[in-house]
């Protein structure tokens, strides 16, 4: 992100992107920030690595950097503690933000794997994590049933019908 | 005759302008003040920007003159109860609540407040120093008359005591004191009620009342004033020992949209006034190493950008922008340690201190909804009175006939300059219009 730089306007900003980045669901806290870095100083994680920090992401976003923020990996840094969104005096929801961009950036293709072999999971199961043998124990110990294959039907309907598909399917 | 009188209400420094303009322009003045002595905050500040002039000095002349002047009635520990009528003739209730010392015998020896057995928080020097419940709030007060807190009183509390009366010479302390219920009629009235301080402890992670060495900049002033609890010694409240490192968090309040605490606006003066502080502990102490962490630097108004630079390049003062989320505190040395983000390097880094403070939003009054609805004028969406044409009839409020100046305007407004124009603003507006109401 060199070429953020004052009087240095990249080339390929675009100056809808933060707009882009509001429009989608829980996306509008972007609107809101006035960039005093309340979020960045009170986030664990940006306190741990120097790589994180969300109100310069959020300043990315701003300055339209929209190639550096969808194809980066930072919003996954987010551990969604909402500690930001507790103390961002503009109510600004960043922690919110995280998942719209993560949202987007999914969009474009850029689902790291480990996310993948959960949403391949969550199409042939309905479930995102496969039941152990001791949660299965316990569902009948509730009276619940043991057949976890209920309801895949309908949970793929769904996923098919919400692009859910499409979206693991691409790849950076 | 009711023309040529007006109620002002409100003795801080725009109270005391007001009067002052009106009253030399042959105007009878009745002056209303809530607490026991005019003066307002100004009376608690130590030096003042721009001129760095010695707060006190300022006014004090100020609130003598307005205290001796033939055409200025004051009514302090009072309150507006009532108004009826309309412009060029209010009829206005005022309670005078009793204060238990007859205002025309007490000669302001302060013998009672010196054998008074009971010591409670000072509110003038922010509950940092105390004083006795026989009291004057600050040795230049105006009237200089003593007052009773009833509140803490033996007397009145547990039924003994009487010491003051017995030492009062001048046998001026009356316990059977009664509220007195007084009727004004007067021309115009002017609203200059100025602010309270934003309650910091709505922002937890700042710890305010849980850190002892967390406090906030009205405290800060007390505690450089040399007629403060300290002398004028500036210690760390859990220790009594110099602090060596002190930072300022601005913005504490202002500028913040969450729900509970529904401040949008920039106070206007807390970055003037952090400065002006700092630069004033470099005074005391040359070594102190200070930070003040900032979102923006607002340092409009003539000269003020200049002595930012100043503060920094002759001072070494050192600005960081970056808004701190939250000040934890080492239980045992009870130092403060601050997170922000270095402004070269992009990072995060933590830092530690020995006194924070927290440059609080200034807010509208308690009662400013109250008083409010007594006159019948409109607030806005924080409670500040609202003038009806913001450009060309700034001092006006919704009412013809009522005026308003100084901070109780909202934020617009700011500093001591500000006021005093605002209150001869107000002032003109009142001879203007009673002027043509005269006429007709
Ligand atoms: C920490 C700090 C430092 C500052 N430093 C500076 C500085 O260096 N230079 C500068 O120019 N400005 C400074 N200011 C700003 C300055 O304090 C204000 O501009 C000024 O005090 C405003 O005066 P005022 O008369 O409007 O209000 P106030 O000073 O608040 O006076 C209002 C008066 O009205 C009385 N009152 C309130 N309600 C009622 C009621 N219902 N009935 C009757 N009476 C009532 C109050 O008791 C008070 O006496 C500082 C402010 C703060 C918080
Ligand atoms: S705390 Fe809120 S306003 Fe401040 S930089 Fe972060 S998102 Fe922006
Ligand atoms: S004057 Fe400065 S500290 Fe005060 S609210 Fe405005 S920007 Fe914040």
């Amino acid at each position: 992100m060199d070429e953020a730089k004052v009087g240095a306007f990249p080339a390929r900003a675009r100056a809808d992107f933060m707009h882009e980045v509001a429009n989608t669901p829980r996306g509008r806290g972007v609107l809101l920030c006035i960039q005093c870095g309340r979020c960045t100083n009170s986030c664990p994680v940006a306190r741990t690595t120097d790589e994180y920090n969300p109100r310069k992401l959020v300043e990315t976003v701003i300055l339209g950097l929209r190639k550096e923020v969808l194809l980066g990996n930072l919003p996954r840094y987010c551990l969604s503690c909402f500690t930001c969104l507790d103390r961002c005096p503009q109510g600004g929801d960043i922690g919110e933000v995280m998942f719209a961009i993560r949202n987007l950036a999914a969009k474009e293709g850029n689902v790291p794997e480990g996310i993948i072999v959960q949403a391949k999971n969550l199409f042939e199961t309905g479930r995102v994590v496969t039941p152990t043998r001791m949660a299965l124990i316990q569902r009948e110990r509730y009276g619940l049933s043991k057949d976890i294959s209920i309801g895949i039907d309908e949970a793929q309907k769904i996923l098919k019908k919400t692009s859910f598909v499409e979206l693991i399917s691409k790849k950076v | 005759m009711e023309h040529k009188s007006v109620l002002i209400i409100g003795g801080g420094i725009a109270g005391i302008q007001a009067s002052l303009d009106l009253a030399n322009r042959g105007f009878q003045v009745y002056l209303v003040e809530k607490s026991p002595s005019i003066g307002g905050r100004m009376a608690q500040l130590d030096k003042t920007f721009p001129t760095m002039d010695c707060s006190m000095c300022i006014l004090a002349p100020k609130m003598i003159e307005c205290g001796h002047h033939p055409n200025v009635k004051l009514l302090t520990y009072s309150e507006v109860k009532e108004v009826k009528g309309s412009v060029g003739n209010f009829k206005v209730k005022v309670l005078k609540k009793p204060r238990f010392v007859d205002e025309s015998k007490c000669t302001g020896c302060g013998i009672c407040s010196e054998k008074c057995p009971i010591k409670v928080p000072n509110e003038f020097d922010m509950n940092l120093g105390m004083r006795k419940t026989i009291y004057m709030p600050f040795l230049q007060a105006v009237p200089r008359v003593a007052t009773i807190d009833k509140d803490n009183c033996l007397l009145f509390q547990k039924g003994v005591c009487e010491i003051c009366q017995k030492f009062c010479q001048a046998g001026a302390v009356d316990f059977d004191q009664q509220p007195e219920e007084i009727t004004l009629n007067v021309g115009a009235i002017i609203v200059a009620t100025g602010f309270d301080m934003f309650n910091p402890e709505q922002i937890p992670p700042f710890g305010y009342k849980r850190y002892k060495d967390v406090i906030t900049a009205m405290e800060l002033e007390r505690l450089l004033c040399a007629s403060g609890p300290t002398g004028g010694q500036l210690v760390r409240p859990s220790d009594g020992k110099m602090p060596k490192s002190i930072a300022f968090i601005q913005c504490v309040g202002s500028r913040d949209r969450r729900e509970w605490i529904n401040n949008a606006y920039c106070s206007s003066i807390c970055c003037k006034y952090a400065v002006k502080d700092a630069v004033l502990i470099k005074e005391h102490d040359s070594h102190a190493m200070i930070t003040i962490f900032y979102i923006d630097m607002r340092a409009f108004g003539r000269g003020f950008q200049e002595f930012v630079n100043r503060a920094k390049a002759e001072y070494g003062i050192n600005f960081t922008r970056s808004n701190p989320g939250e000040i934890t505190e080492d239980p045992e040395t009870k130092r403060l340690t601050i997170w922000f983000e270095d402004n070269v390097t992009r990072t995060v880094k933590s830092l530690t201190f020995d006194l924070v403070v927290l440059c609080t939003a200034l807010v509208p009054r308690k009662d400013s909804a109250e008083l409010a609805k007594t006159l019948g004028i409109e607030t806005d969406n924080y409670r500040f009175f609202k003038s009806p044409d913001l450009i060309s009839r700034p001092v006006d409020t919704t009412v013809p006939g009522i005026f308003a100046c100084g901070y109780c305007l909202g934020p617009k407004t700011g500093d001591i300059p500000d006021s005093v124009t605002q209150a001869s603003a107000a002032a003109a507006r009142i001879a203007e219009v009673l002027a043509e109401v005269t006429k007709q």
